[in-house]
């Protein structure tokens, strides 16, 4: 299970959303902190540790990464593939967090290689399943290994 | 023939002919008359030996009155004598003297009193039956026959009469009145006997003139007795007898001569008649001979007729102007050199089937001129027959048709070309059918099409049968400016005598080019570029010839202006499919944006609505919560909102796949799903195995399953909804029914019932958006569908949905 030593980087432009994840993580009773970026070209040099995010005990390498689609000047489908090129994010789980219901959008980020799928707005509910959704593959991976 | 001229012709058979022209005439030369004569030269002028025969038409000539007196009354008294009747007919100084000289034998009173003796007055009988100046056959029949019927008796005794009515009319002049009459006289002996002596005075006669006449006298009678100077005193009984023999032989003379020269006569009219005939049968038979020959010299066909080796017998005018050769040069030889080498097989056949009589009609072959060119032509050839109708030889009538067959083969060139022209190819294509077309129809095999490039310049766009050589060297040359707003077309029938300049004449005379035609390509009015044609020879351009190819060159301008046409058609739909791609791409990032960004704010209201209760819960009173419900309640209907215009806008755009699809298993998928129609809440029945459809899976769930919370949504406040799903065949295609007990619509309204936006039903009971039944119409159109509902308004709905229907596996 994920324990309080999870790191999570939220990449959501939408304050409001980034609000409602952290009161869901809260509900969920998770009390680790989440960090987060506001748009995709940050989550990328988050991510890569470039620039203000170079110093990784500030801004450690995240094990989940939660991430909206639609973002100004980089969008998730953009950082999902890049991420996924990355040979150590490669292992990364991320999470599609999103407004879009569409099933085009479901199936591309399944193709990039995104780990779940989560038609916003962020519940209790929402982060309990994919809590459960990482859990599974952590027992997978142990049950291969 | 003088006065003098005399003599005694027995006719025998005269009476009894038809024609007055006797067979035969034998010579009487009254012999008793003769030997009489000798030895008495004192004799009356008619012994009674010489007398005429019973039943014999006599005439005497007499020069004096005397003589007459004596010869009648000598003639009469034997009569008397005999017992026969005599008729005297005669002038009154003739009567009373041929009486005086009867009265002197005979007693003439006592004659008289038995008949025997009758005495009329010439002149007065005549009148009896002389009409209008000629006598009348039937009043002298009557006349007269009464005469003779009286002097006979009946027919008891012979008649002699004497007449001399005939002189009477002669004297007047009236000769033709006195022809008729000896032939009324003659006519008068078939029906009575008698013995009848005519007498002229010879004076009448004297006149060389008249000696036709004369021998017409005589040949009506059967006997003639010479005038009185004969057997008058004066000669000597020697003389007498001489002259008698003269006259004898001369008489005998001329009776064979006449007799000769009437039947040289006859012969002669009978050959003439024969003459005649055949003449004017030759002359009916030259003339359509004639005619025929004409008929056969001006025939525009050669008529030929040959034997049946083939040797040619005959050759017309046509066959010299068809052919080339004329009749002299051909005339004698085999017909085959008329026939190509190719062809010379047929001769035999055409031999053959004329030996067996048999006739060839319309043949339609190729022959060869004299220099060699071919000409079609359409042979027609018939046995000839001798008399016989043994066959011996042919006529042949050979047509040229050289003309009918090339307006034959420019129509169907034209047809061809046309063919190509109207289906949908590309220029190329269409340029090497008007190269064929044009060499078919102008019969040369070199040809070419040159258009304007975007520089301007005329350059071969198609050829045939030219070298690079020549193309390079002529290209871009042209006989008209650009700008010529009515191009001529310009024909060289003679290349050597053309005007042209001289590096151009040696690079076609180098091509071998003798004649050539440049004919401009133009389109209302610009000139597009030029066909041309080639000749080896020199050709003879006519307007006429170059009718065809006109027509074609106007098709191939028509092409090009209309590749040109569908050229800039193709780009304008090209610009016009990627900018509505555009827009389409647009729209769906639009709606794209719209399903985040509108969403989002609105989410954001019911989140933070929701949070309120969830956190602040226990701080509100009832009030405040109800009002947060309410902007929860109003967050979710927009976001519904948003979403149904979202789909409404997919399915208008979306590219559809359209496939089979088990409606069976699709609907009931539907109603497993969704708790509103499990049985505790909504009674729906899917009645047996719903037919499957042609479309799109994703549409057809999203139609049915809108119709289904359609019919569940609007019933009566605490009714039971009740669903019936049914399909049907229909034409091909399957009609889905939904059918409910809800509260219907009114068919007024139903026409807006499929439009977005459109709610007929706005009471805050049946809560919707207005899109579900246009997302129902707009997905069964994208699938070339239909939908409908039938309601009386009142007792619930029947909304259908209908599809092409799947093939049956």
């Amino acid at each position: 299970m994920i324990s309080n030593d999870t790191i999570i980087l939220l990449a959501e432009d939408d304050p409001n959303d980034v609000f409602f994840m952290q009161r869901a993580l809260a509900k969920a009773g998770l009390s680790t902190p989440l960090h987060f970026v506001r748009n995709g070209q940050e989550a990328l040099e988050y991510l890569g540790g470039l620039g203000k995010f170079s110093d990784r005990m500030e801004f450690p390498l995240p094990s989940l990464l939660l991430l909206d689609l639609k973002m100004p000047f980089v969008d998730g489908f953009e950082v999902l593939t890049w991420a996924r090129s990355q040979p150590e994010l490669k292992q990364l789980p991320i999470v599609v967090l999103t407004s879009s219901a569409e099933d085009r959008d479901r199936q591309r980020a399944a193709e990039a290689g995104a780990n779940g799928y989560f038609v916003k707005p962020p519940t209790c509910e929402m982060v309990s399943e994919i809590l459960a959704l990482l859990g599974r593959g952590k027992e997978d991976t142990a049950v291969s290994a | 023939m003088g006065a003098t001229v005399c003599y005694i012709l027995k006719r025998t058979n005269l009476i009894d002919r038809e024609t007055d022209v006797p067979d035969s005439i034998t010579l009487d030369p009254a012999p008793n008359s003769s030997r009489k004569s000798t030895t008495d030269p004192e004799a009356s002028a008619l012994t009674e030996d010489s007398h005429p025969e019973s039943n014999d038409h006599a005439i005497q000539f007499y020069d004096d009155d005397h003589f007459l007196a004596e010869s009648v009354s000598t003639f009469i008294c034997k009569g008397i004598e005999a017992g026969e009747g005599g008729i005297v007919i005669g002038t009154p100084e003739h009567r009373e003297a041929v009486e005086n000289r009867i009265s002197n034998r005979v007693n003439l009173k006592e004659a008289k009193a038995k008949g025997l003796y009758t005495a009329l007055d010439a002149a007065e009988t005549l009148s009896g039956f002389m009409i209008g100046g000629a006598p009348d056959s039937n009043s002298f029949e009557r006349i007269i026959g009464g005469v003779l019927h009286n002097a006979a008796n009946g027919s008891g005794r012979k008649v002699r009469a004497f007449g001399e009515m005939v002189a009477l009319l002669w004297a007047e002049g009236n000769r033709e009145g006195a022809f008729r009459l000896e032939q009324m006289w003659n006519e008068l002996r078939r029906k009575h006997s008698f013995s009848l002596l005519c007498a002229y005075p010879m004076k009448n006669f004297e006149s060389s003139a008249n000696r036709e006449v004369f021998e017409r006298i005589c040949q009506t009678h059967s006997h003639v007795f010479p005038t009185e100077g004969y057997i008058a005193p004066g000669h000597s009984g020697q003389d007498r007898l001489k002259t008698i023999a003269l006259l004898e032989q001369k008489a005998r003379a001329l009776e064979a001569e006449i007799a000769d020269r009437k039947r040289i006569e006859l012969c002669l009219r009978e050959s003439e008649a024969r003459l005649q005939n055949l003449l004017e049968g030759r002359a009916r038979e030259n003339e359509s001979l004639r005619h025929l020959a004409a008929i056969v010299e001006n025939s525009d066909d050669a008529i030929i007729s040959k034997d049946l080796n083939g040797i040619i017998r005959s050759w017309n005018s046509g066959a010299e102007r068809i052919f080339g050769y004329t009749a002299e040069e051909v005339v004698g030889r085999n017909v085959t050199v008329l026939i190509p080498p190719e062809r010379q097989h047929e001769e035999p056949g055409i031999l053959a089937r004329l030996r067996r009589g048999e006739r060839i009609d319309h043949y339609q072959t190729v022959r060869q001129r004299k220099d060699g060119t071919r000409v079609d032509v359409s042979l027609t050839v018939s046995p000839v027959r001798d008399d016989a109708g043994t066959i011996v030889g042919a006529s042949k009538i050979a047509r040229d048709i050289t003309e009918q067959k090339r307006v034959e083969m420019r129509q169907q060139v034209l047809f061809d070309f046309a063919c190509v022209v109207n289906r949908p190819v590309g220029l190329p294509e269409i340029f090497e059918a008007a190269l064929t077309a044009i060499c078919s129809a102008q019969s040369c095999n070199r040809a070419s099409i040159l258009l304007y490039d975007a520089e301007g310049v005329m350059r071969f766009r198609a050829w045939r049968g030219l070298s690079d050589e020549y193309r390079r060297a002529v290209e871009g040359h042209s006989p008209w400016k650009r700008d010529d707003s009515a191009p001529k077309a310009v024909c060289l029938d003679d290349v050597s005598k053309a005007e042209l300049n001289d590096t151009l004449r040696a690079v076609v005379a180098q091509e071998g080019i003798r004649a050539l035609a440049f004919l401009p390509i133009t389109h209302e009015g610009r000139l597009l570029g030029k066909f041309m044609i080639y000749y080896d020879a020199p050709h003879h351009f006519t307007a006429e010839e170059l009718q065809p190819t006109q027509t074609i060159i106007n098709q191939v301008a028509f092409a090009i202006e209309r590749q040109k046409a569908g050229e800039i058609l193709e780009r304008t739909v090209n610009e016009r499919t990627a900018s509505l791609r555009e827009a389409i791409a647009q729209m769906e990032e639009f709606s794209y944006s719209v399903s985040h960004d509108l969403r989002a704010p609105v989410r954001a209201m019911q989140c933070y609505a929701e949070v309120l209760l969830e956190d602040y819960g226990n701080k509100l009173d009832d009030t405040a919560k109800k009002y947060l419900d309410r902007i929860i309640n109003g967050g979710v209907r927009m976001d519904r909102l948003i979403q149904d215009i979202l789909t409404y806008s997919r399915l208008s755009r979306r590219e559809m796949e359209l496939k089979p699809i088990p409606v069976d298993k699709v609907t009931r998928e539907i109603v497993r799903q969704y708790q509103d129609m499990h049985s505790s809440q909504a009674d729906v029945q899917v009645e047996g195995n719903l037919l499957s459809v042609i479309g799109h899976e994703p549409s057809l769930a999203q139609a049915i399953s809108n119709l289904l919370h359609n019919a569940l949504k609007f019933v009566p406040p605490g009714t039971m909804p009740k669903i019936r799903i049914r399909s049907e065949q229909r034409n091909g295609d399957v009609r889905l029914w939904i059918e409910d007990n809800g509260i219907g619509i009114k068919p007024e309204y139903q026409h807006r019932l499929f439009s977005v936006f459109e709610r007929i039903h706005p009471e805050k009971n049946y809560e919707g958006t207005g899109i579900g039944l246009a997302i129902v119409r707009k997905a069964a159109e994208r699938m070339g569908g239909k939908v409908g509902v039938e309601s009386d308004g009142v007792n619930g709905c029947r909304f259908w949905i209908q599809l092409p229907a799947a093939p049956v596996t």
